[in-house]
């Protein structure tokens, strides 16, 4: 394997990538198996794929588009595109309970009534950091439109959560 | 964002986007200048600003753990995989595609992974209610309060802290029940309500408080995170107890 060759720079990079894709899925999908299972499918696609990166091109986003089409397809193949999955906090609600010490499942049950666009948006941006040209970039959207994405799934979160740093 | 010389002019400070913009670290200098002028003089854009980092700060800890977690051997065995070997790309086959894990042992372990990670860090509670088997008791989540933060929903009157444990508000449920909020100091700050079961506190919700309002443990009611006011107003009934109508209920063993 020479480092030269696409496959194995991008064998490489994903390697590195996987503590991010983790986090990049478990927000989408807002539970761990569904999160890991995505992620697994991506390093397939993307591995499968390597040819077609670009080196001009920057590898996080490509594999983030990936991951993000991946669940796309994912959810139109159970026929549940736009709709809320089973949230992994279900076994702590069962008696009407709810149990969240770090307040992250709060969080990600408001995460999961976002419509996905503004979710993406959300996961790429405050999640994972990266700028609003790179967010765009991996959704193939004008920046425009990904500020406005991002502006009402914040407005949406806020109305859930109320305010995120409530005083006392 | 990229604001040529002509909106560079045109940039509105007060715009809900450049402000969100703004926080987010997204303005070239002189617009962030612009917006820094405008929050310096109107504390209500100043909000707006701590508001969109607050939540970014909120999510970005949120998910900040997986990071930190072991990435699964079998994630690692599909990056060593030949590419070749594996599934075309435009469609995996069955074989190749992940195994999308059943709802119900998903709910299950979720379950069980909260409880046990709720056993390890707080001490004061019992997944065990006295009438059920353990394993039932873990897919129901139903969380008893036991040790320190029993004696004091049982002892205390509302603002007594003892032992760390601070009883909030009490008040009569809906369904007659006595409910108590209480917050607990450590091994970290937490808030939960609890409603009399039995002879048993029976806890509903339990949340982490922001860290600001953490350290003093005061003003009880105006600390409580989201999550306990919303089970709060789901269930009480009435005014919440002043400390005569506690002492009252506290003699009657809260029932």
């Amino acid at each position: 394997m020479s480092l030269h060759e696409p496959a194995a720079t991008v064998r490489e990079a994903l390697g590195a990538l996987l503590p991010r894709l983790r986090r990049f899925a478990r927000a989408l999908t807002g539970n761990t198996h569904d999160a890991d299972d995505l992620v697994q499918a991506t390093l397939e696609r993307a591995l499968a794929r390597a040819s077609q990166w670009r080196p001009e091109q920057r590898l996080e986003a490509w594999v983030y588009a990936i991951l993000r089409n991946a669940w796309i397809d994912e959810q139109r193949a159970r026929g549940r595109r736009g709709r809320v999955f089973v949230p992994e906090s279900d076994g702590s609600q069962v008696a009407g309970a709810t149990i969240d010490p770090a307040g992250a499942l709060a969080l990600q049950a408001a995460l999961r009534q976002l419509p996905d666009e503004q979710r993406e948006a959300i996961a790429l941006v405050l999640v994972e950091g990266l700028s609003y040209r790179e967010a765009a970039d991996t959704l193939d959207v004008p920046i425009g439109t990904l500020t406005s994405r991002l502006a009402r799934g914040r407005g949406a979160l806020q109305a859930m959560l109320g305010p995120a740093g409530a005083t006392a | 964002m990229n604001i040529d010389d002509r909106a560079q002019a045109a940039l509105d400070p007060a715009d809900p986007q450049v402000l969100m913009a703004y926080a987010d670290g997204e303005l070239a200098a002189a617009d962030a200048a612009r917006v820094e002028a405008a929050i310096a003089g109107d504390p209500a854009l100043a909000r707006i600003v701590d508001d969109h980092r607050a939540l970014r700060a909120r999510l970005s800890d949120a998910f900040a753990n997986v990071l930190a977690e072991p990435v699964p051997t079998r994630l690692h065995a599909a990056l060593r995989a030949d590419a070749r070997a594996t599934a075309p790309a435009r469609a995996p086959s069955a074989t190749s595609r992940p195994r999308w894990r059943r709802r119900e042992w998903l709910a299950m372990a979720a379950s069980l992974l909260v409880g046990v990670a709720l056993a390890l860090a707080v001490p004061q509670f019992s997944h065990r209610p006295r009438d059920a088997g353990l394993a039932a008791a873990m897919i129901d989540a139903n969380l008893f309060a036991r040790g320190a933060l029993a004696g004091v929903l049982d002892a205390q009157l509302s603002g007594h802290a003892v032992a760390g444990v601070q009883p909030g508000v009490s008040f009569r449920a809906l369904d007659g029940r006595y409910c108590r909020t209480f917050l607990l100091q450590s091994p970290r700050a937490l808030a939960g309500l609890a409603c009399r079961d039995g002879a048993a506190w029976r806890v509903s919700t339990l949340a982490a408080v922001p860290r600001v309002e953490a350290a003093p443990m005061r003003q009880a009611g105006s600390a409580l995170p989201p999550a306990v006011l919303a089970d709060i107003d789901a269930r009480i009934d009435g005014p919440s107890l002043d400390a005569q109508a506690e002492r009252k209920a506290r003699a009657q063993g809260w029932r």
